[in-house]
């Protein structure tokens, strides 16, 4: 796919370091996902002893989460970012009808989502978005 | 919108990574332009056409059917 070039790629120095800054913003982003969802998970099973340092583990790892996000939208070109644009765009409008559905759920079934459902579902619909917006450009 | 870059560029035997290093951009974003996928930025037109010394009107050939102005007149 264009928009994950790989940094190994033999491309421009300058397109280099673009793939490669971006595979490390990216890297960072979505391993700080992963633990973000496991310590989310943990929090809601564990007993209240343990909770509040898995707080503080899922915040610091929310942050580095969020900077890396940051870091690989910095890290983009115009062409990437319109690529990126129509992601948001896609995550944002699932998210909302995602929020609409959780919202009628609780008030007709009275079925309860877990709020960190909601993060997962944009993160996850993003990474759609991108890899379908890229893949109509290539 | 139909762009001369490839053949701006074959005159200068520039790659698209060339370019894409010339004007600070990934050389996905060239190849987009060159295939009329992606319509760039006026800043960035004028990064491009600078570097080969052109104008924009050379180098970026706007369709007459999609211009406004050509849409009025045939009203």
């Amino acid at each position: 796919m264009s928009y994950f070039v790989r940094p190994g790629d033999s491309m421009g120095k300058l397109s280099g370091t673009f793939a490669r800054k971006q595979w490390l913003a990216l890297l960072v982003f979505y391993t700080a996902s992963l633990l973000f969802a496991i310590a989310a998970a943990l929090i809601e099973r564990e007993a209240r002893d343990h909770r509040l340092p898995l707080l503080a583990i899922a915040c610091v790892v929310a942050t580095c989460g969020a900077v890396g996000l940051f870091q690989f939208f910095r890290t983009t070109d115009e062409f990437r970012q319109n690529i990126n644009r129509k992601a948001v765009q896609f995550a944002f409008i699932g998210s909302l009808l995602a929020a609409i559905a959780f919202a009628l759920l609780h008030s007709f079934v009275g079925r309860d989502v877990s709020p960190y459902v909601l993060p997962a579902f944009m993160v996850v619909l993003w990474s759609i978005g991108l890899f379908f917006s890229a893949r109509r450009y290539e | 919108m139909k762009t001369k870059l490839r053949v701006w560029r074959a005159e200068k035997e520039w790659s698209q990574a060339d370019l894409a290093e010339a004007v600070g951009v990934s050389r996905q974003c060239i190849n987009a332009i060159e295939t009329g996928k992606y319509d760039p930025s006026l800043p960035l037109a004028y990064k491009i056409v600078r570097v080969f010394g052109k104008t924009i009107e050379e180098t970026f050939l706007f369709p007459e059917e999609e211009s406004p102005a050509s849409s009025k007149k045939k009203r």
